[in-house]
């Protein structure tokens, strides 16, 4: 689909998606080497995006498994419908179909209720589907040693019916928080992709992408200030979910710029545990915005951020 | 000159970053130069990303990642040389033949080979690489080495979680017996009839059970002798460790009699605890009676036998100096009154160690589980190997 990492890029930007050149090399290679990627980062920093914007660019059906703790391979796959089969077995009986002729049918298809893995096996649209497997550190160990075997073989024996094999090798998106470390083995199947806070740069077209009513003062305002809280010590660092929602915010309160009444009002769309937002009222804010408004102003007009990994050639 | 070709270059990469302590897999490198072939290598950046994303699993080995792209794809050596790196990888290490030539000094029947010549050879060769322990004979001197507060709070706090671990693992296993369980794997089905009679007799909901829980409970004994002085740091923290973990836990220690010290380390602080052993250990260090001792064992806590669920914990590295028939009828005795009896040896850990000496040969026969155990690395490792066993 995609010729080159370029287009990737491209097709990124009008997926409404900032990436750097490594996302979308890793990309571009899942594509070619039909490769799992695994996104690891804090929270909120648009790694679930990654696989929105991935169907929505492929015009693949996104598929997503959310997983939690005691998900099993039944909730995950298959599983037969057995109050349907229990009822077609009443109404056959009622019809007085022939005692040889009861029950042959309850091992179909129709019976069968399908869950996110086989649904993205079977699926039979042109374009292969953008499987989602979300938060997999939530998952047990059991599920991920699972999950193991559907990614290099991507077929699933069904005994009743017999082995399904995918007609397209979905894009499969596995993302984890790092809440623990997943195994190795399956970490090592996969492409890997660290997402880290984005930079200045790439924040600021971030909140101009996604908010285009905002004015660029404002926005350079706000990307500054994102970068100042995220040297701060807290808990949970604001991701780029809450510069969004910050953003979002102050454009519905009509701001044109930051003054400190106004963020400490909205510091619930930026913390999101008391003990940060205590923290975060407690440091000098009126320090932070006018050091904010001095780093957009000197910023304002040229980009002069680095590029993520600066290419050099001898 | 002869030039490396792109593959070879690789593989010097992968074994640069190998020797960096990252772990490439020959999967990664294989994936790496298929990728290889959709990029335009010329282009520095796209030929690194390409590398990183295929090469590491962790965002903790970027850094080194990075460093090791920098030396090598930057300043590409002038002459080949990958045959030099697999050189390197056959030759053994330094440790591994000293170790081996420990072994084959162990002679076969190990009779007439006294524990101390073993201690002195143990001492010159062994101490600094396996715990920076010297060894010494005085129960004050051990003591003082293996004092808790020596140790950095992390280390401690590191070693705790490794042995609560290990204490979990042994603490519980299941029962035959089943329960209710909204979650079990298995169908209750005379439940289930129950239930579904209010439907006519239909199947409709289903209710699970699955295995019940039981506890065990640990005897743990421990050899103190003088062959086991090398390895008392660790000891000293795995038994406190368990002690602090496991309810139901009975401790002694033994050389060449046994001393119950359960609860001196049940009453006091771990510090205090340790005082008081060296004062009620008379004989920490010295000589070895196994067969002894745990005949003594068996006297003390006879009662302490629970069938079915007394798991009996024999840590010792085998070096007997008691009567072997004695031992033999005592392993015959614990085996058959413990639920499961785990050997832990602290030799097994040292490569091409075999159980050749007699106690060990000796009692083998009656174990269940024969296992390396001299640091807490190897608990990990131990740990790793025993769940899928004990959850069986």
């Amino acid at each position: 689909m995609f010729e080159s990492i370029e287009e990737v890029q491209n097709a990124c930007v009008k997926g409404e998606y900032i990436t750097d050149r490594a996302l979308a090399t890793t990309l571009y290679l899942a594509q070619n080497l039909n490769k799992p990627i695994f996104l690891e980062g804090e929270p909120g920093v648009g790694k679930t995006e990654v696989a929105k914007v991935l169907a929505n660019i492929s015009g693949g059906k996104l598929i997503r498994l959310q997983c939690y703790e005691g998900l099993d391979a039944n909730s995950a796959l298959y599983e037969w419908n057995y109050t349907k089969q229990i009822l077609q077995l009443r109404i056959d009986e009622a019809q007085g179909i022939d005692k040889d002729q009861i029950g042959v049918s309850l091992f179909s298809e129709a019976f069968l209720l399908k869950r996110p893995l086989l649904e993205a096996i079977q699926s039979d649209g042109g374009v292969p589907p953008v499987l989602l497997i979300d938060e997999v550190d939530r998952s047990d160990s059991e599920f991920e040693a699972f999950l193991l075997e559907i990614l290099s073989d991507f077929q699933i024996t069904i005994p009743e019916i017999g082995t399904i094999r995918a007609k397209h090798i979905p894009y499969v998106v596995l993302t984890s928080n790092r809440t623990r470390e997943v195994h190795e083995a399956l970490k090592r199947r996969c492409l890997y992709q660290w997402i880290d806070y984005p930079s200045l740069k790439k924040e600021l077209s971030i909140v101009k992408t996604k908010l285009p009513q905002i004015n660029d003062l404002l926005a350079r305002q706000l990307c500054n200030m994102m970068q100042i809280w995220r040297e701060g010590d807290y808990y949970k660092k604001p991701g780029v979910a809450e510069t969004l929602d910050w953003g979002l915010a102050l454009i519905a309160l009509g701001k044109d710029a930051l003054d400190p009444d106004v963020v400490d009002e909205t510091l619930g769309c930026l913390f999101k545990y008391q003990d940060d937002v205590q923290r975060a009222q407690g440091s000098d804010l009126h320090e932070f915005i006018a050091r904010a408004k001095r780093l957009s102003d000197s910023t304002s007009g040229e980009n002069s951020e680095q590029a993520d990994w600066v290419y050099s050639q001898d | 000159m002869r030039h490396r070709t792109l593959p070879q270059e690789i593989t010097a990469f992968c074994h640069l970053l190998k020797q960096m302590d990252v772990n490439v897999t020959t999967t990664n490198q294989i994936s790496f130069c298929r990728s290889l072939e959709f990029i335009d290598i010329a282009q520095r950046d796209e030929f690194y990303h390409t590398a990183r994303t295929n090469l590491i699993a962790n965002e903790s080995d970027r850094e080194t990642f990075d460093l090791a792209f920098d030396i090598f794809w930057k300043y590409p050596r002038p002459t080949p040389e990958p045959l030099e790196l697999d050189d390197n990888d056959d030759t053994p290490s330094a440790d591994e033949s000293s170790l081996q030539e420990l072994t084959d000094m162990v002679p076969d029947d190990g009779g007439d080979f006294s524990v101390n010549e073993w201690l002195e050879l143990n001492s010159e060769e062994n101490d600094e690489k396996e715990t920076g322990d010297t060894i010494t004979y005085s129960p004050d001197d051990v003591l003082t080495q293996k004092d808790f507060s020596k140790l950095s709070s992390e280390e401690i706090e590191k070693a705790r979680e490794v042995i609560a671990k290990f204490a979990a693992l042994l603490a519980t296993k299941l029962s035959r017996r089943k329960e209710l369980a909204v979650k079990g794997k298995t169908i209750d089905f005379r439940r289930s009839w129950r239930k579904n009679l209010a439907y006519g007799g239909e199947p409709l909901t289903l209710v699970h059970k699955r295995h019940k829980i039981k506890k065990n409970k640990i005897l743990l004994l421990c050899d103190v002798s003088g062959s086991m002085d090398c390895y008392s740091k660790f000891l000293i923290q795995f038994i406190y460790g368990m002690q602090q973990e496991i309810k139901e836990i009975e401790v002694a220690v033994f050389s060449t009699r046994l001393t119950n010290i359960t609860g001196i380390l049940r009453r006091k602080g771990v510090e205090e605890a340790l005082r008081d052993m060296a004062e009620v250990v008379p004989d920490w260090s010295g000589g070895t009676k196994i067969g002894e001792s745990i005949v003594g064992f068996y006297r003390e806590f006879a009662r302490s036998f629970t069938a079915n669920r007394s798991i009996v914990i024999l840590i010792s590295d085998g070096w007997d100096q008691g009567d072997a028939e004695v031992l033999q009828r005592s392993m015959e005795m614990l085996n058959r009154h413990a639920y499961k009896l785990i050997w832990l040896n602290p030799l097994l850990g040292s490569n091409g160690y075999q159980p050749v000496c007699r106690g060990i040969r000796t009692a083998l026969p009656y174990v269940d589980y024969f296992l390396p155990a001299h640091n807490l690395e190897s608990l990990v490792k131990l740990t790793k190997v025993l769940i899928p066993i004990w959850s069986r």
